[in-house]
């Protein structure tokens, strides 16, 4: 049996009085949401609870549509990228389209260690998130929790250029995308 | 090609702790220039776009480990006697290669000496670190261990436990966040059948929580975490059930408290009074009951001295007790009734039906699973199982019906798959309608029915009732072992 089958069923008119109470009672019960916790006003609104979401079911691609019709988060942290791919990279239509919900939305970004398959990889079908020999130097060990994830030296100003700055992305840096400056660009690039 | 965040969450800052001298020591700087990098992202980028957002991860103790780890002379402050700094015509460098004169390479600090005076103290640091930054996202403050989720909550750790020490160095870092207005985004991961774990999150969230340990607010030579401190937190609540952030859940922890009433109803002769007691011998309790029909809707009432409503407030005197009636009048209106409260209560609701009698339900607690003694007899008693899905998301619900042996019934089984948030369930075993156990003989029985919830917690009620004067009274509803 499943619950679909049950629900809004009412069967109750031989039954006595009584028993309405309980038979007459199968129900749907939206979510109630009295989050616990304190509020802080941000951007001009008032963020209460908050989500951290970067990946879909299973591992799969980010899906932006639990988050638009969600209620309770006022605030939410997503990856740039439904897979962490350039090639995945959210427009600024589906960002605005969640912002309409009147959420405020983060990028995730890691910029204490590299990611291989990130836009600045050369090469995503090797395990290093730099492959050409420039990169070499900036990558650190490989963080045992996270393979594919690796610490990255960075003071270096070749990752700090991939990071955020008015300086072009070094020529050794693979990128799909022609013009592209910096990690923060797609994250801010719109309405600056 | 932009794709107008608001803003960008940082994470990986605690990296630096792999080069400095908690790491493999080639970088004793990297602290401080993991602070100088946030700074010059942050000015950068809030040139561009004011109101854009930057929260750092975790690292909590970054602003403090950026002067620890370089001021050899201990006199909280990095000048020129310290290694790795150097001062030239009054402005601070890092003195990368250490060859105490400026080199090619070094790094100018000038934008973190904000008096101007040839040094960099720990508050300029820090006020660096504070002013760069809109929020902290912080990971496992409250839940300590080697765990993906479900670790232990820091209240129940025994004495000695270092996690505790742990907790006590980051609660006093979060101090200096909330001393420089940095609201603190917390994530705990906590998996759906964690019930316990949901509970104590809930509670260390609300304005009345206390540590029981008082390990962790004792100073003792040591930082520590005060009730009045924790309150005085912003904290933003996250609840993931997977470090692997792929799923969104809820957090319904009422406004500190929440009683749950699955089953309530109004009209032609049946009232429900709900009362509810409070346990404190010095603070009054107010809170609000929400009423929801079948739909999850709000439901309109009529209450006895109030009139219609969806929704009724109220205050509970210390060691008092409150009662709010429907009035019986109109159609039969039934629903569900929700308590959220500032502080503990303790609730029951009474439902008096006309010519067949009075039985209270006290308020459910949460379970993922239950037992609950069960009887029919055909024609007469029979008896109902109210569920309510207290979870955020769809949970799976196992019911066996076993006689008084504990041996499964014949055809005593359902399975009831995708029962959705807040969803809500009430039927009778066996007889006519829709019954949990349309195939199982249940003529004349006597047993339990034992209900397994997968993937959340519910709220659970069980009546026997019947169609005399008297035949109608709760049953015990155990959480199974």
């Amino acid at each position: 049996m499943v619950y679909s089958q049950t629900r809004l069923t009412r069967q109750v008119q031989a039954l006595p009085q009584i028993m309405v109470l309980l038979v007459g009672m199968s129900t749907f019960f939206t979510c109630l949401v009295y989050p616990a916790g304190d509020s802080v006003s941000l951007s001009g609104k008032v963020v209460r609870y908050w989500a951290f979401h970067l990946q879909g079911a299973d591992g799969g691609p980010l899906d932006l549509i639990p988050l638009q019709t969600d209620t309770q988060v006022d605030l939410a942290v997503i990856d740039y990228s439904r897979d962490a791919s350039e090639q995945g990279e959210f427009s600024s239509a589906e960002i605005q389209s969640l912002k309409d919900t009147g959420k405020i939305v983060l990028a995730y970004m890691p910029i204490g260690e590299a990611d291989a398959g990130r836009f600045y990889d050369q090469n995503p079908h090797d395990t290093s998130p730099f492959s050409a020999t420039e990169g070499e130097t900036i990558v650190g060990p490989e963080n045992p929790s996270f393979p594919g994830t690796f610490f990255v030296r960075f003071w270096f100003s070749e990752w700090q250029s991939i990071v955020f700055g008015d300086e072009p992305l070094p020529g050794w840096v693979g990128t799909a995308k022609p013009g592209r400056d910096h990690y923060l660009e797609p994250n801010c690039g719109s309405g600056i | 090609m932009g794709a107008g965040f608001d803003g960008t969450y940082l994470d990986d800052i605690d990296g630096y702790q792999q080069f400095n001298l908690d790491g493999d020591g080639t970088r004793p700087s990297a602290a401080l220039e993991m602070i100088l990098f946030i700074q010059q992202l942050s000015s950068w980028v809030k040139a561009q776009k004011p109101d854009f957002l930057v929260f750092p991860q975790n690292a909590e103790g970054v602003y403090q480990d950026a002067l620890e780890n370089l001021d050899e002379n201990g006199d909280l402050r990095l000048d020129a006697s310290d290694p790795f700094i150097t001062v030239v015509n009054g402005v601070v460098f890092l003195d990368v290669d250490d060859d105490e004169a400026f080199s090619d390479g070094d790094i100018s600090l000038a934008s973190m000496d904000t008096n101007n005076d040839g040094a960099l103290s720990g508050a300029e640091i820090a006020n660096v670190y504070f002013n760069s930054i809109d929020g902290l996202g912080a990971e496992d403050c409250f839940f300590k261990g080697n765990g993906e989720e479900d670790n232990p909550f820091v209240d129940t750790l025994g004495s000695g436990d270092p996690r505790i020490i742990d907790f006590k160095f980051t609660g006093d870092a979060y101090l200096d966040f909330a001393a420089h207005n940095v609201p603190i985004f917390n994530v705990e991961y906590l998996t759906n059948e964690n019930v316990l774990g949901l509970q104590q999150y809930c509670e260390v969230l609300s304005d009345q929580f206390s540590f029981t340990n008082l390990e962790i607010t004792t100073e003792d030579g040591s930082p520590g975490l005060t009730n009045a401190e924790l309150r005085s937190l912003t904290f933003i609540p996250f609840r993931a059930p997977s470090r692997d952030l792929t799923q969104l859940s809820t957090l319904s922890c009422g406004t500190g408290h929440r009683l749950y009433f699955a089953q309530f109803g109004n009209g032609q002769g049946l009232t429900s009074e709900i009362v509810l007691t409070n346990p404190s011998a010095t603070d009054m309790v107010s809170g609000e009951i929400d009423f929801f029909d079948d739909e999850g809707l709000s439901l309109s009432v009529g209450i006895a001295g109030t009139g219609v409503t969806t929704r009724v407030d109220f205050s509970v005197l210390p060691l008092g007790a409150v009662t709010i009636s429907t009035d019986g009048q109109g159609e039969v209106a039934v629903g569900a009734a929700v308590v959220s409260s500032e502080g503990p209560l303790g609730g029951v609701v009474r439902f008096s039906i006309s010519g067949i009698g009075i039985a209270g339900v006290p308020a459910s607690q949460l379970l993922s699973g239950f037992l609950a003694p069960v009887r029919r007899q055909s024609g007469g008693i029979n008896t109902g199982i109210a569920i309510y899905n207290a979870a955020s998301q769809a949970v799976t619900l196992n019911l066996t019906l076993q006689d008084v042996q504990g041996t499964p019934v014949s055809n005593g089984e359902t399975n009831i798959e995708d029962f959705p948030a807040g969803g809500h369930l009430a039927q009778f075993l066996g007889g006519a309608g829709e019954v949990l156990f349309p195939d199982a003989n249940t003529e004349d029985f006597q047993g339990t029915l034992v209900v397994q919830v997968t993937g959340g917690s519910v709220a659970a009620a069980a009546l026997e009732l019947g169609t005399q004067a008297g035949e109608f009274t709760t049953l015990p509803v155990t959480p199974l072992e």
